[in-house]
């Protein structure tokens, strides 16, 4: 029995010294799993750089004391574990006026270091600089999408920002519902979007590419559906697009869209989405106008036809909870007239 | 009069009834803070079947396990249940427990307060958990943001539950703290000065005034809430020209200091196991007193911190930052004299020590990421996000549950008058050590990967589901280590290995009084002329029983308060008060009945002579 007992102790101080081994070697990997993951230190604007040179330096700083303060204990439970029962009694030691100064002014300076480099950090992240001109974007957070208007150029998409490289963009916040948070991790740090309170937040991207964006404030059901994309583009092919934007919507051509388009108007999706050029102008769900040349259906769905008749017949498979189901459960639609509207919105390129 | 309780009684044949009614009136702080300890127990596995849920959910992308309305109560109830319902009361039944042993006092200060106190507690939680029978637990965090707790965007009563049960808890936590004040600056033994006692002593007193000055705010913040869900006021609403965000600092106001009041506990039961098993004083108790108190007056400045997005003027939000940032100072000499009491000591690694260092180590880790979040240009990126649930999960599963799981292997001899098994003991702190870390070191990388918080799902293809199914095999491994200590608890209650008087040769008052202790706790006033009133300088060893028993004379007359029926009473009028205001005011006016027939029965009592 008490050789069992000596065993454990033996191996209860080896297994402590393992296991925070292994959480030791734990903290380097930069393990993901994915192309082109939304990790925030591989930033991809200069906003986003400062953070993470900040997290970095607040990293080497961190892991050199997690290694001190770890070792120590490690060292300390190996080297002063009891052998057996008969181990002298310790030396009575109550403490010391100078070990006590010592870790005291020590943790002092490190973290007088830190919050030299933080208040760097914040003054850099201040303001757009005045002298360029800044592109400015109305971010308004609905339950449970994003809606983009560009006051420059008069039209509104929702989940995809676009916004031209090389060039500051002021993000203007509005919800006229419950509390968002603006977030794109490689580009910037999250900003919440409160009702009756504007915030504004701005980032230029520096390199062209696809990023993740969602929502990171909990805002009922959907928050987890509440995703978007950031396509940043060379600035003339951002002037295009927003060229593009800036048209009314295309007419459909064959006769099941013609049929579709009729539907959306018989059928009451116009109460809720606006399409440029006709007569549909409800502001509660997202603009479709330019609907065909986005990527989702919904920000979680790929805008495939498939999904895009689910999304109009049971849009509560897709995404649960979400609020158009609300009416269009009682909106029977037999599978025709699904086919139609499918036609129609995915002729608005 | 008094005659000592045998070691190990025989248990007596007593009627089913007769157990009841005694628990149910009982007005030992002993049998309360069993009681209380149950009940969070009861809860702490409550709210880990909530997390299990949620992280079977989380286990892959766009899974379907949860709806996603499930999901977000899921997640509200197990936040809520395990701060108020677990660690909260679980703290506070171990204080109950042993605060009056450790000072040498015969009870708490008021002890039928103490009775009403573990009354709210359970009632007002079982009111909080009839949500799910009633239409729906609350869903919008336990954070609560306006607006999303109004009317409007959580239309069934789930929030009204949620605000009336906190609040008859609340209520609870009061009473609690008021007593543990009293009972600590007027109830100690003669020679138990306020730098004698023990440092567990000491976080419950500055955690009590914590909660007397934090809880207000919390409740101010759910009245106004209340108000605007059911009455039409408008204190949280946008569209009549209020700010949402008054809610964010009312709660927050509150919420931080809570972290410390749930830490704080945690920071005294490792400092009471680690010198022990050490067989060592710990290491600079005036530091750790200091900085016990100094971590009290700066968990009120630091709220700010939760909400670095919402928009605060620079300047406002650094200061916030940094006043953040200073906690990291009397934390790290906390961190520093454990191991120092550790330095060169005889070191047992008992499951309470195992479960104790398991504490230090975890909890730096908790720092230092706090740290990383109190700067506020990261704390933009990472707020809201799994490196937060990565951070205070080492805070609070890391530091809070760790040492009262120690504190559980430390006291249940005291309590029970027989050790938990020490093998299954080990078998439970391997898996609850290796089970933690697997299922909350990836949740840093998550939150680095840009995986926000207080998601039902997420997309397939963004990496994120490796490292969330390492987090879900932890989380049951977690699960595992929790039955194999329930079946520890209970097979221990009966066959466990008799303890004795001290059976870890430790050196504070509790371990002077016989296992269990007596209902009179001390047969007279124990003699204490130093911080370790057991120990025997001159030899250096812990004194025998017997010589412990010699010491004190032994008490002519020992008075106890009657047990008393009214607290329950009391505590059922108000907790009915609290559901009528759910339901219907016609129940209210039944729980005022109750209630002022509770206060007149109470005071009619004859306490004490």
């Amino acid at each position: 029995m008490r050789r069992i007992c000596v065993l454990w102790q033996i191996i209860g101080g080896w297994a402590v010294a393992l296991a925070v081994a292994l959480l030791v070697l734990g903290m380097f990997p930069a393990v993901t799993f994915a192309a082109e993951p939304p990790w925030f230190l591989n930033p991809a604007s200069e906003q986003a750089g400062q953070v993470a040179r900040l997290f970095n330096i607040e990293l080497l700083v961190a892991t050199l004391v997690f290694f001190i303060v770890e070792g120590l204990i490690i060292y300390v439970v190996i080297r002063y574990r009891q052998r057996g029962p008969d181990d002298p009694v310790p030396k009575q030691i109550h403490g010391s006026t100078v070990m006590e100064l010592t870790w005291t002014i020590g943790t002092s300076v490190a973290l007088l270091f830190v919050l030299i480099v933080f208040w760097q950090t914040m003054t850099t992240l201040a303001a757009p600089p005045a002298d360029a001109a800044t592109l400015e974007v109305v971010v308004r957070g609905q339950q449970w999408w994003w809606e983009f208007e560009y006051p420059e150029y008069g039209f509104r998409t929702a989940n995809e920002l676009y916004i031209p490289v090389g060039q500051p963009v002021e993000f203007v916040l509005e919800s006229d519902n419950v509390i968002h948070s603006f977030w794109v991790p490689r580009l910037g740090g999250k900003v919440d979007v409160v009702p009756g309170q504007q915030n504004r937040f701005w980032f230029q991207a520096d390199k062209p590419g696809e990023y993740f964006g969602q929502c990171a404030e909990l805002c009922g059901v959907q928050h987890a559906g509440m995703r978007f994309k950031v396509f940043a583009l060379p600035p003339e092919k951002f002037a295009q697009w927003a060229e593009e934007q800036q048209q009314p919507a295309v007419e459909p051509t064959t006769d099941l869209a013609k049929f579709g388009k009729e539907l959306f108007f018989t059928k009451g999706c116009a109460g809720c989405h606006a399409i440029a050029g006709t007569q549909a102008q409800g502001r509660i769900g997202p603009d479709l106008t330019h609907f065909a040349s986005r990527t989702t259906v919904a920000a979680v769905a790929p805008r495939t036809d498939g999904n895009v008749a689910r999304w109009v017949y049971n849009s509560e498979a897709i995404k649960p909870g979400n609020i158009m189901w609300q009416t269009m459960k009682n909106v029977p639609l037999s599978s025709e007239e699904v086919d139609a509207l499918v036609a129609y919105l995915q002729g608005l390129k | 009069m008094a005659t000592r309780a045998e070691a190990l009684p025989v248990p007596r044949v007593a009627s089913w009834w007769s157990v009841l009614v005694d628990w149910l009136t009982t007005v030992d702080h002993k049998k309360i803070g069993i009681m209380y300890v149950v009940g969070a127990l009861f809860f702490l596995g409550v709210g880990g079947i909530e997390a299990l849920a949620i992280r079977v959910q989380l286990a892959g992308a766009e899974r379907a396990f949860l709806h996603p309305q499930t999901y977000n109560e899921m997640l509200t109830m197990h936040g809520t249940t395990m701060i108020f319902l677990a660690a909260m009361p679980i703290l506070a039944g171990l204080g109950n427990y042993f605060v009056p042993l450790m000072i040498g006092a015969r009870d708490m200060a008021f002890p039928r307060l103490n009775a009403l106190g573990l009354w709210l507690f359970i009632l007002g939680s079982l009111l909080l958990y009839l949500s799910f029978f009633s239409g729906g637990a609350p869903d919008a965090g336990w954070f609560a943001y306006a607006p999303l707790t109004t009317k409007t965007y959580s239309p069934h009563k789930g929030m009204d539950f949620w605000i009336l049960g906190l609040m008859v808890t609340g209520i609870a936590s009061i009473a609690g703290s008021i007593n543990f004040i009293v009972t600590i600056l007027n109830m100690r033994a003669p020679g138990v000065k306020l730098n004698r006692m023990p440092v567990f002593v000491w976080t419950m007193l500055v955690t009590s005034f914590l909660i007397v000055f934090a809880f207000p705010s919390l409740t101010v913040a759910q009245v106004l809430l209340f108000l605007d869900r059911n009455f039409g006021t408008g204190f949280y609403a946008a569209e009549v020209g209020a700010t949402p965000i008054l809610w964010q600092h009312l709660f927050w106001f509150f919420g931080h200091p809570e972290v410390y009041i749930v830490v704080l506990p945690a920071f005294g039961l490792v400092s009471e196991i680690i010198p022990v098993f050490s067989r060592k004083p710990i290491f600079g108790y005036t530091a750790l007193v200091y900085a016990t108190v100094a971590i009290g007056f700066i968990s009120f400045t630091v709220w700010a911190h939760h909400m670095f997005a919402v928009g605060l003027p620079p300047v406002v939000a650094y200061a916030f930052g940094a006043s953040s940032m200073i906690i990291a100072v009397p934390t790290a000499i906390k961190i520093f004299n454990w191991i120092f009491t550790m330095w060169k000591g005889s070191i047992r690694l008992t499951t309470a020590m195992l479960f104790a260092i398991s504490f230090v180590a975890m909890f730096v880790i908790g720092g230092l990421s706090g740290i990383m979040l109190a700067t506020v240009p990261v704390d933009w990126q990472l707020t809201d996000t799994y490196f937060v649930v990565a951070h205070f999960h080492y805070t609070l599963f890391g530091g809070v549950l760790l040492s009262v799981l120690g504190a559980c292997y430390y006291w249940f001899p005291k309590m029970f008058g027989r050790k938990l098994d020490e093998r299954w003991g080990k078998v439970h702190w391997v898996l609850t050590f290796v089970g933690f870390n697997m299922t909350f070191l990836p949740m840093h990388w998550l939150g680095l990967d840009g995986m926000p918080r207080r998601i039902a799902t997420y997309g397939a293809g963004l990496g994120w589901d490796v490292l969330n199914f390492v987090a879900t095999v932890g989380a049951f491994t977690i699960a595992a280590g929790t039955v194999i200590f329930i079946l520890n608890m209970v097979v221990s209650l009966w066959k466990g290995e008799p303890a004795g008087d001290n059976p870890w040769e430790g050196w504070t008052l509790e371990w002077a009084t016989s296992s269990p202790p007596p209902a009179h706790n001390f047969d007279g006033v124990p003699p204490v002329e130093s911080r370790r009133p057991l120990w025997n300088s001159h030899e250096k060893r812990v004194l025998t029983p017997a010589e412990v028993r010699a010491l004190i004379t032994p008490d002519e007359h020992v008075h106890l308060p009657p047990p008393s029926v009214w607290p329950l009473v009391v505590a059922a009028g108000i907790t009915i008060i609290a559901a009528g205001f759910i339901y219907t005011m016609f129940v209210a006016v039944l729980g005022v009945v109750i209630f002022l027939a509770g206060v007149v029965g109470w005071i009619q009592q004859e306490g004490y002579h």
